[in-house]
């Protein structure tokens, strides 16, 4: 995967002053450090919107490295991703919350990218509601073997999506998959309409299995291979 | 973050009845991906759905903030069974 040209890993102090202070728009900065390994996780996702939100700037900054960086946005721990415009900070996330630095992105660089932007209070209209609700059980239903996970069935992004996605063509099984990762509302939306708070989620005819947990479970036990409609068992 | 200690304290306080429970930080101290296990007949006759959302509703409010979960729910039979499984695996292989 090649890099975008919007992101760079920063050599000098001066590459982030002179960008910032050149451009009215929101940055993105991401502090790292080798010794944390939770910043795999960050950076993957950082490198993801980068190529989605082509036109902000990213930087990516070794934390240690660029201690009067550091000190100047407060970086108390890796990996902290920072969105700045000009010397204000408009967001700061701690930790390897992907879920928070996919939304924060989105709020303060959707508008500059043409990509929906800081979500319409509209959300809470109850039409709004029942037209997400019928968008994910129109999704859910999209194949009688759903899985939603994180990153692509060739190309997950997370552990457990990955093992589920192996355990699911280990069993020769048939099945529709969506990305997580693409789509905020789906994201937050379904872990409300389901009642479960995590990814990856099987469903088959419309129905919530569970987990990776429960699908190990299930396959160890045998129950899972009987619950898979004929049409999507392949031969 | 969450520690081991307070998710074991909600566990204990809204589940109960723990026969055994194992809890691993496996964020590299971070607090925010964890493993498991809960031995309790309180998972008697739950679907394991069921018995998993059990543990998401006692962990209430902290779940937000773990950004991973495995679980491992066993009743005090189903826990019996394996640890007499694994006895005699371990006994063959010798």
């Amino acid at each position: 995967m090649s890099a975008s040209k919007n992101i760079v890993q920063i050599k000098e102090e001066k590459e982030l002053r002179s960008t910032l202070e050149e451009t009215s728009q929101a940055a993105v900065l991401y502090f790292w450090a080798s010794w944390a390994e939770q910043c795999k996780q960050v950076e993957s996702v950082v490198d993801d919107l980068a190529t989605k939100y082509s036109k902000t700037q990213f930087f990516k900054i070794e934390a240690e490295e660029f201690e009067e960086i550091s000190d100047a946005y407060e970086i108390n721990a890796v990996p902290t991703v920072i969105i700045a415009k000009k010397a204000k900070i408009l967001a700061r996330v701690e930790g390897a919350n992907v879920a928070e630095v996919v939304s924060q992105v989105a709020s303060n660089c959707g508008a500059a990218n043409g990509v929906g932007g800081k979500q319409p209070s509209a959300d809470t209209k109850p039409e709004f509601k029942q037209d997400l609700n019928t968008r994910l059980k129109g999704l859910i239903e999209r194949a009688p073997v759903m899985v939603f996970i994180k990153g692509t069935a060739a190309q997950p992004r997370c552990g457990f999506s990955r093992k589920i996605v192996g355990m699911l063509n280990e069993q020769n099984i048939k099945y529709g998959f969506f990305d997580i990762l693409t789509d905020e509302q789906v994201r937050q939306g379904l872990k409300e309409y389901s009642d479960w708070p995590t990814y990856p989620q099987l469903y088959i005819k419309g129905e919530l299995v569970g987990g990776v947990d429960i699908v190990s479970e299930m396959i160890a036990s045998g129950e899972l291979t009987e619950m898979i409609p004929e049409g999507s068992l392949a031969k | 973050m969450v520690t081991a200690d307070e998710i074991e304290s909600l566990i204990q306080t809204n589940i109960g009845d723990i026969h055994k429970i194992q809890i691993e930080d496996v964020s590299g101290g971070c607090g925010s991906m964890f493993n498991v296990m809960i031995v309790s007949d309180k998972f008697k006759g739950l679907m394991r759905l069921k018995q998993h959302k059990l543990v998401h509703q006692a962990l209430g409010d902290k779940m937000k903030e773990l950004h991973a979960l495995t679980l491992k729910l066993y009743t005090e039979e189903q826990y019996q069974k394996t640890v007499s499984e694994s006895a005699e695996a371990a006994d063959k292989s010798q």
